[in-house]
């Protein structure tokens, strides 16, 4: 974790400043072992996420800190390097959450 | 808060361009109001990994489920989210400055660990605990009809962010769960967690 802020190790209480403090480093770290963007391409909600988000699943991720990913979003939203795998499977979550009300 | 005060955190919300600070700032907003209500929210699934990783998957919605005994009826939701201006939805999704808030079912979890309490200048919000995560989507990436890309992805970067101590976590409860009936994938995650611990250069064995 990079920062003054959150040089001691997480527990299970961050601060607003330690979160914000280790944003880059949690980033670096999951870049290093999948891809930059993982959005999900589909799910139960697509309509209206695409219908609310201009074709998209959401808004541009919008982190200023982060030029490789602000260059994949100008180039079509982050799709270049976006899992691409069609409908993906539900989680064990989503099933949970189809039977709620 | 007053309605004034919600008024000005959501002027702040709007302000910012960070999804991810906008959509947990908001998570923080909704979650207070109903904590002030009797309630105890918890931000789950993929909203979830997304503080935790900043792995840009997120959507634009953020879940909520409910810990403790009571969860709120359709009319206490809408009590409770009428009191953000210009809010529209139905029973379970509701739209707050353009983002879309789910207010689901009872949260399911298998961890024995704590939630992760996140604060932020509007409030805190919790997280469904780690563990659960990294054992749902090893699940949903490998143990499901075929590979699931985004999901792995997920569990990769949460793993990951575990492994170099950005996210506490408790090895022993990711092992217990993964054992269960639920899930039957404790091979898969310990592979996994190889696999990330290899590239990340590290040669934790799981407990």
């Amino acid at each position: 974790m990079s920062g003054e802020a959150a040089k001691k190790k997480p527990g299970r209480v961050f601060t607003w400043e330690e979160w914000q403090a280790g944003r880059a480093e949690r980033r670096r770290l999951g870049n290093l072992v999948a891809l930059p963007i993982i959005r999900r391409q589909s799910s139960a909600d697509d309509a209206r996420l695409r219908a609310a988000f201009d074709g998209e699943r959401g808004p541009p991720f919008g982190k200023a800190w982060d030029a490789e990913l602000e260059a994949l979003e100008g180039g079509g939203r982050g799709r270049k390097l976006a899992i691409d795998g069609g409908c993906d499977p539900p989680t064990l979550a989503d099933l949970s959450q189809q039977t709620h009300p | 808060m007053t309605t004034e005060e919600i008024k000005a955190g959501l002027q702040r919300i709007e302000n910012e361009t960070d999804t991810n600070v906008k959509a947990l700032l908001l998570a923080a907003l909704v979650c207070g109001e109903f904590r002030a209500a009797g309630f105890e929210p918890v931000v789950v699934g993929g909203s979830a990994i997304e503080f935790y990783t900043d792995g840009a998957y997120m959507s634009g919605d953020t879940d909520i489920c409910w810990k403790g005994l009571r969860i709120p009826s359709p009319v206490e939701k809408a009590a409770v989210i009428s009191k953000f201006p210009e809010a529209e939805g139905t029973i379970r999704t509701w739209k707050i400055l353009g983002m879309y808030v789910d207010l689901l079912g009872e949260v399911t979890t298998y961890a024995e660990s704590d939630y992760t309490r996140l604060e932020t200048p509007l409030g805190f919000v919790e997280l469904q605990p780690v563990e659960d995560l990294i054992v749902e989507r090893v699940f949903s990436a490998r143990c499901w009809t075929g590979r699931n890309e985004a999901s792995e992805g997920c569990a990769k970067k949460l793993i990951a962010a575990t492994l170099r101590g950005e996210a506490a976590v408790d090895w022993s409860q990711v092992e217990r769960i993964a054992r269960l009936p639920a899930y039957q994938c404790s091979a898969e995650v310990k592979q996994m967690r190889d696999e990330v611990a290899a590239i990340l250069g590290q040669t934790e064995e799981m407990p």
